[in-house]
């Protein structure tokens, strides 16, 4: 009766995915570049190890400071002769997890809050659909600002909780409408009449067509974690003590690195950024193109 | 009103219905925003003395006495509800946001009034500007979608639209403001000239203007290249477009009449959302090229925790954002015909 274990659900999913992966190139080209960041995340102790042996590349005055880039520090060293390359794979890899865990917190949020909104209805969904139109409409920089002024974080759990805070809502609006069209389906009444509970009909039914939206709602927030924190890092706030893309571009301008010309610091950050949005943007078409045929037609391909 | 009494019954009702929401939205933005800044914890003051204290080991004598003025010039020695009650008095009243502490025997919405014409010129056009580029570069992509240079004009916006503008503006200022210095990378205008009308004076503005616009305009006329082209593509399936093509008419005529028309219409209702946005928008494109506009004041205000300022400026953004909203609610049914009044 439509009812699919586990089991075969995600083997069904995995090869439905192969097969998008074969036809579309912007989910080939997105999920390229991600998992190239990833390795050089992955890799990172290694060319560490490599490259500096036992020394500490991030100890401050380890190396002199400014050097031009050259072939022990392909991107020369900082104010404070710690090796960029470093540095950046570093920040990389903290943007990256920071982006990852609010990804999730807010996808969790927002995925609870569309479902049970869509499935219950009644007051219960007014007043969340009421809170969520709110959210998406406040203007998140300046309230990020006080937030992060006001809850002096220090670390990188409460921060992600925070930037969740202002992800969720897109998500829950996407998943409640697309919930709210799933629920008319008939295979839904057919589940309600063979005597299916609500949690098993949004589990085992609901569930697994939701899943694609529920990656592109993943996708987004991971984007909009990493934008927010780079915008909040650059007037200085959030955790001092975690490097990460924003905080290096942040500390690289204040440093005067803009007025040195120093491309070899200011630059590298800022291009890994924007290859990582664009690699999940690419990857966020690609799969809204796979499961919503009228975008597919929209976009033309 | 006398031929379409029904109508305007209804049309009344919505205005008047839309106008309450509007109003209570409004005084609920403005009092979230006065309490969010007054439960911070931490005066300017005090952690300034902190400051002193921690460096350098030295505590600033009357240190109790200096903070106790400070709260009563402020007006922070009264409770919470009581200077709640005062501070919505005095704006509401007399538009008074309060002293300000940058600045500090000036009140905070003087400060706010200096910033609001720069940034108001500045995103204003800007906005204008990448708005109609990416129309026109949109309906093009759109209309020439088979071909390949649309296509890949097409994909590098989709990785490129959500990119922040203070990027952008790193990156230009960092080549065009220092390595080759062609263009000011900073301020906006040189510090050697007066404001006044004169020719070299509005030259040196525009100059100024030149990077700090361009980062806003390259990116943000992306976004509107894909919604346009999205509109576009809808529009060419449509059956009044083949009778259109079977008529025989021109294609500059087709796209002129009946794909740009059709366009115009949500997209400007797009241009007014935004417009609403501005401010949040480039506050930190501002900040980076020191342009004296409300976004880099706000990163002052923050910096030396300011707060009268700081609550003025987050007001003034959310009912500029409430205000657009509101105004395309009431209009949009009137330029288009096919939305009713619910």
């Amino acid at each position: 009766m439509g009812r699919v274990s586990n089991m075969q659900f995600f083997e069904r999913f995995k090869r439905a995915f192969a097969q998008y992966l074969k036809h579309n190139l912007k989910l080939q080209i997105g999920l390229t570049l991600l998992t190239a960041l990833i390795l050089a995340i992955l890799i990172t102790p290694i060319i560490r190890g490599i490259k500096f042996g036992r020394e500490d590349p991030l100890t401050i005055g380890i190396f002199e400071r400014y050097l031009p880039p050259s072939f022990k520090h392909p991107l020369g060293t900082d104010l404070f002769g710690r090796d960029v390359l470093i540095i950046v794979l570093e920040g990389l890899k903290n943007s990256f997890l920071l982006g990852i865990e609010t990804g999730i917190i807010a996808t969790l949020i927002g995925t609870f809050v569309g479902v049970t909104s869509g499935y219950k209805r009644g007051i219960y969904d007014a007043i969340l659909r009421t809170l969520a139109d709110n959210m998406l409409v406040l203007p998140v920089w300046p309230i990020l600002v006080i937030l992060a002024l006001y809850v002096r974080i220090n670390d990188m759990l409460s921060f992600s909780l925070i930037l969740a805070v202002f992800s969720w809502a897109w998500i829950a609006r996407t998943i409640r409408a697309q919930v709210l069209y799933l629920k008319e389906m008939p295979y839904i009444d057919l589940a309600k009449v063979s005597g299916l509970g609500s949690i098993e009909i949004i589990t085992k039914e609901i569930m697994p067509n939701l899943l694609p939206y529920i990656g592109v709602g993943l996708s987004n927030a991971v984007i909009s974690a990493i934008l927010m924190e780079s915008g909040v890092r650059l007037i200085g706030l959030g955790p001092p003590t975690v490097m990460t893309l924003g905080l290096l571009i942040q500390y690289s301008i204040n440093w005067g690195v803009l007025s040195l010309g120093m491309y070899n610091i200011i630059l590298p950050p800022i291009f890994l950024i924007i290859i990582l949005f664009a690699s999940l943007n690419l990857i966020n078409i690609g799969l809204e193109e796979q499961f919503n045929p009228k975008i597919k037609k929209i976009t033309g391909e | 009103m006398k031929t379409l009494p029904h109508v305007s019954k209804t049309v009344l009702y919505y205005v008047i219905r839309r106008i309450i929401i509007y109003i209570i939205s409004v005084y609920v933005a403005l009092t979230v925003n006065f309490f969010l800044f007054r439960m911070i914890p931490v005066d300017p003051l005090s952690m300034h003395f902190q400051m002193i204290q921690q460096r350098y080991g030295y505590t600033v004598p009357g240190t109790d006495q200096i903070i106790e003025h400070y709260k009563k010039i402020f007006g922070y020695d009264k409770d919470l509800f009581t200077q709640y009650i005062n501070y919505m008095k005095e704006l509401i009243l007399h538009g008074n946001m309060g002293i300000s502490f940058l600045a500090f025997p000036k009140e905070s919405q003087v400060l706010i009034m200096q910033a609001l014409p720069w940034s108001i010129g500045l995103l204003g056009v800007a906005t204008i500007i990448s708005w109609s580029l990416g129309i026109i570069l949109g309906t093009l992509v759109g209309w020439w979608r088979e071909k390949k240079i649309s296509s890949s004009i097409y994909s590098v916006a989709l990785c490129l639209c959500n990119v922040p503008y203070y990027y952008l503006a790193i990156i230009l200022v960092l080549f065009f403001g220092y390595m080759w210095a062609i263009l000011p990378p900073s301020r906006a205008y040189s510090p050697h000239l007066t404001p006044s009308l004169t020719l070299e004076f509005i030259w040196d503005l525009i100059v100024h203007a030149t990077l700090p616009s361009l980062s806003i305009i390259l990116i943000s006329s992306l976004g509107w290249l894909i919604s346009t082209r999205a509109l576009v593509i809808t529009i060419l399936g449509d059956d009044f477009l083949t009778f259109a093509h079977a008529k025989g008419l021109k294609k500059i005529r087709i796209l002129n009449r009946y794909v740009l028309r059709n366009i115009l219409l949500p997209q400007t209702t797009g241009l007014g959302m935004s417009l609403g946005f501005v401010f949040s928008g480039s506050f930190l494109v501002e900040w980076i090229f020191k342009y004296p506009g409300v976004g880099e004041l706000f990163s002052r205000a923050i910096g030396s925790l300011d707060y009268n300022t700081a609550v003025g400026i987050v007001s003034i953004s959310t009912v500029t954002v409430l205000t657009a909203n509101l105004i395309i609610d009431l209009l949009y049914p009137f330029i288009d015909p096919r939305v009713r009044y619910g």
